[in-house]
């Protein structure tokens, strides 16, 4: 006969083989492998204490816990920097940004990320969310507490910005194909 | 440039497009440290804050009332309602006893005049919570836990409020990374 802790660990084993993918491609998307790995345990273990509270599509409401554990451990880092900086140590705290372009390389995906990175925080998460995530309209309102048709609406108006830097000067214009771009 | 255009773009910028799926011993790892996972690192009142600071300045909280107030409106009162006996300790807090708060934000102390601290609201976790806070000071006698919670000035607490009580064990207290992440996995 299988106990309620058995059972509740086969409810979380359930839950966490749903998540687990979608979660880690979020977090290591937006920050280091180390800090990645530490917040994944950390959104697990959230998720195992309100395992009572899982919605019927889990990937969004984990990624949502992963989103608040990550913005903590940003928090902490940049405190811990300001005391490496007071007692004069010299350690790099500095984190490389994932998505900074490779040096010397002006392709279209440099282009884009450059243009993304222009873009307010809020529009350029909600296009990373439903492209790099592969977040459904459905799954970014859950995530962000907010309706579906904000989300269409938000998220039309985050393209037409992002349209409008890729048309700056400066912006290369699409190639239509990923570039190797020249160093 | 239509939408599908933008998009393939896009994600052709992905900087992670590949990311090898996690190896099942790893996942088998993860599931029994997270199964295993020791009660968090609950919030505990600074012992240090009973010491710190002006005697003046500061009130505890626990045996008060809280006032949630719009300046000019009648005030919201809500009083204290100690739990438990006077060797009580507080349980854990967890994002679920959290959760249960009729209301819950995070609040910078303002000023504090004649018993009575007033907090500036400056986030909004759950329930209907006005710009400006008051809370008068209890009598000290009535915090059953040995903990008070005190407020000083320029200080930002995470406060809640359950059944119209702030109880001095609600798991209020001065934020902190560690509560403020129980509060977001409660309210987030």
């Amino acid at each position: 006969m299988r106990t309620a802790p058995d059972q509740r660990r086969a409810d979380l084993e359930r839950v966490v083989r749903t998540v687990v993918e979608p979660v880690r491609r979020y977090l290591h998307r937006r920050t280091d492998a180390a800090t990645a790995d530490d917040v994944l345990g950390e959104t697990l273990v959230v998720l195992w204490r309100r395992l009572d509270y899982v919605p019927a599509d889990p990937v969004p409401w984990a990624i949502g816990i992963a989103r608040l554990q990550l913005a903590n451990a940003e928090r902490g880092r940049h405190r811990r920097g300001r005391l490496a900086l007071r007692f004069g140590r010299t350690e790099a705290t500095a984190v490389p940004d994932p998505t900074e372009p490779v040096a010397g390389r002006l392709d279209d995906v440099a282009v884009v990320r450059a243009a993304l990175g222009r873009l307010r925080p809020a529009d350029a998460e909600l296009l990373r969310l439903v492209t790099w995530d592969e977040l459904t309209t459905g799954q970014v309102a859950e995530l962000l507490g907010i309706t579906t048709n904000a989300v269409a609406i938000r998220l039309h108006r985050a393209r037409g910005r992002l349209r409008e830097e890729l048309g700056r000067p400066g912006a290369r214009p699409d190639t239509g194909q990923r570039g190797e771009g020249t160093p | 440039m239509t939408d599908d255009d933008l998009d393939r773009r896009l994600r052709a910028a992905d900087p992670l497009p590949d990311l090898p799926a996690l190896r099942p011993d790893r996942l088998d790892q993860l599931l029994e440290d997270t199964v295993t996972s020791t009660a968090p690192q609950t919030h505990r009142r600074p012992r240090a804050l009973l010491l710190a600071g002006a005697a003046a300045a500061v009130v505890a909280v626990g045996g008060g009332a809280l006032w949630l107030t719009t300046g000019d409106g009648d005030p919201t009162v809500l009083t204290a309602q100690p739990v438990g006996g006077p060797a009580a300790s507080c349980a854990a807090i967890t994002p679920e006893t959290l959760a249960g708060s009729d209301v819950a934000f995070a609040a910078r102390v303002t000023g504090v005049e004649g018993g009575t601290v007033t907090l500036e609201t400056t986030e909004r976790f759950a329930g209907d919570v006005a710009d400006t806070v008051e809370v008068v000071q209890g009598d000290a006698g009535d915090v059953v836990d040995g903990a008070p919670l005190e407020l000083q000035p320029g200080t930002t607490y995470l406060l809640t409020a359950d059944g119209g009580t702030i109880g001095s064990c609600s798991g209020s207290g001065a934020d902190s990374p560690e509560l403020r992440a129980l509060f977001e996995a409660a309210f987030g």
